[in-house]
């Protein structure tokens, strides 16, 4: 079964653009990856998956259930972090984590309370005495405390500190193995390429590149790196190998005496990047043979 | 699950204690006055009768500042209804669109609870709110009249605060309309609110000609200065409040269901 489908999405905030016939599918088990610059239209993918907004046009589902008819059910099965996690400033964390089981209608004290010892948690506090990575750390904590089967994480790493990400992807990554879908979206390309599988990148409200984490870092491109009389140059090759070894001929039929040469792996990161920096969202299909500094 | 009910009613605890606390409490303490002014009451009758558009305005030519009654109305009466019909549109006002604007939406509105629950146990919370501001001033009112030993017409006095309640009710459920329209808190909204609908009674006592704004403010069917006085209370346009209580609520449930959330 997919864990999320959606269908040719559309939504518009009065004119101006959320997302634009977007597709994508994640099937269930995946831990998906949701790479995109801001303004792109990852929170409004995550949103209307949730039912907080209406689409223009389209379908999504979860779970093969409609978003819109049936949210309820829907959020029945899943975990959502928000990318700013915000509660009752007057309230203390083990009372909204609480709440939150109690809207759920569960009883999740057992493993709420093992999230927060990992999570070095303090329950007690307010939440207005929070500093944003404990806020974070109070939002995994209501958005895992009822296992659900599809886990949304908005950006979820920012602001907590570096082992506190690592044990929040050890988290993620045991439930995932039970079988919890994870869909997250981020800006750190490292940790996508670390612990997804699968990975989307959006740009301008469209979906312009899906697949696994794997085919997207080999698509076909290297880093070139060579060094000349004049110095050192580099640049993100992609195409057949071929054309590299022309360029190059190239260069010394122009009386460039190449001294070193480097082909290193790009980095998921350069990949992003270049996919962000191009104009009017060209496919890398489309791109074969080029080469850009 | 009432959760989220159990919740409003916690979050708001404090501001209600606050403002009964100030209400009730001047609404107590006023009392005292009566007795030292029951003495040189014919003297002060004389003054407000002269006052002619001001004495109706206030509904000072029916009521009898000479009555213990007479005088809870005038002086007490004027700050739960006012005080009242303040605290329920800032409650209503705020109900709903506090979420968006304060950016909890995204964590309330993301769990498995239909948004029109979700809609009608805060409307509820609202309620419970008033109607104990309600009993505390009533309870206040009481004491008092105890106090100074004076004899209490109850019907009349409860008849007076059943329509304060149902007064404050229909403004909190028509601020809880409005607030599904709201992106943030404003308590300009909530006070405006009841500040408007008390003004309109005035201008109701004071022209005929405008009288037609019963049918709008509910001041009208809850003013001290009938009920007080004995007048028969205005029922079929207390259930015209009502039915436009229910609409506002129907409203704002109906968008409230359907609406983007941003926060």
């Amino acid at each position: 079964m997919k864990a999320i489908e959606i269908k040719n999405l559309t939504k518009y905030y009065g004119k101006s653009r959320g997302i634009v016939d977007l597709n994508l599918s994640v099937e269930e088990g995946d831990f998906f990856g949701f790479i995109g610059p801001n303004g792109a239209g990852k929170s409004t993918t995550i949103r209307t998956l949730l039912g907080l907004i209406t689409p223009t046009s389209g379908s999504a589902k979860i779970l093969d259930m409609d978003c819109g008819r049936s949210k309820t059910q829907i959020l029945k099965q899943v975990g959502y972090m928000p990318s700013e996690a915000f509660y009752y400033d007057n309230m203390r964390v083990k009372d909204v984590i609480k709440m939150a089981a109690n809207l759920h209608g569960k009883d999740c004290r057992k493993e709420a309370s093992g999230l927060c010892e990992r999570l070095e948690l303090d329950t007690n506090k307010k939440i207005e005495q929070l500093s944003l990575g404990n806020r974070k750390k109070v939002s995994i904590v209501c958005a895992l405390q009822h296992a659900p089967r599809v886990c949304i994480l908005d950006e979820p790493t920012s602001g907590l500190d570096p082992l506190m990400q690592q044990e929040f992807f050890k988290i993620l990554q045991e439930r995932n193995r039970e079988g919890a879908t994870i869909f997250l979206s981020s800006h750190v390309l490292q940790e996508i390429q670390k612990y997804c599988h699968s990975a989307g990148i959006i740009r301008e409200g469209t979906l312009i590149r899906c697949g696994s984490v794997e085919e997207l870092s080999h698509s076909n491109a290297g880093r070139v790196t060579y060094t000349t009389e004049k110095g050192t140059e580099s640049f993100l090759h992609r195409g057949p190998v071929s054309d590299l070894l022309e360029q190059l001929r190239g260069l010394e039929e122009a009386g460039i005496v190449l001294q070193n040469l480097t082909i290193a792996e790009p980095t998921l990161d350069e990949i992003v990047m270049h996919y962000y920096e191009k104009e009017g969202g060209d496919k890398p299909s489309k791109t074969t043979g080029e080469a850009e500094k | 699950m009432m959760s989220v009910y159990l919740h409003e009613l916690k979050q708001n605890g404090k501001l209600l204690t606050i403002w009964t606390a100030v209400v009730a409490g001047m609404n107590f303490i006023i009392m005292f006055i009566y007795p030292q002014m029951a003495g040189q009451t014919e003297e002060v009758m004389n003054i407000y009768a002269n006052l002619g558009a001001f004495s109706d305005a206030f509904g000072i030519n029916r009521l009898s500042l000479g009555s213990a009654l007479g005088f809870y109305g005038v002086e007490g009466g004027a700050m739960i209804s006012i005080g009242g019909g303040m605290l329920a549109g800032l409650l209503g006002s705020g109900i709903l669109c506090k979420e968006e604007g304060k950016h909890t939406a995204e964590f309330l509105m993301t769990m498995p609870v239909r948004r029109e629950k979700v809609a009608l146990q805060k409307l509820a919370a609202v309620c419970t709110l008033v109607v104990l501001f309600n009993l505390v001033c009533g309870a206040a009112g009481v004491g008092a009249f105890a106090v100074i030993e004076e004899t209490l017409d109850g019907e009349l006095f409860l008849k007076y605060h059943i329509a304060q309640l149902v007064m404050q009710l229909e403004i909190g459920c028509i601020c809880f309309g409005i607030s599904a329209f709201l992106r943030k808190v404003s308590m300009g909204v909530g006070i405006g609110v009841a500040l408007i609908f008390y003004f309109l009674q005035m201008f109701v006592n004071i022209s005929e000609d405008m009288e037609w704004l019963k049918y709008i403010t509910p001041y009208y069917y809850s003013d001290a200065s009938y009920i007080l006085a004995g007048y028969d209370m205005e029922l079929g346009i207390m259930i015209w409040g009502v039915l436009l209580g229910i609409v506002a609520t129907a409203v704002g449930t109906w968008w409230f269901g359907r609406k983007d959330l941003m926060g």
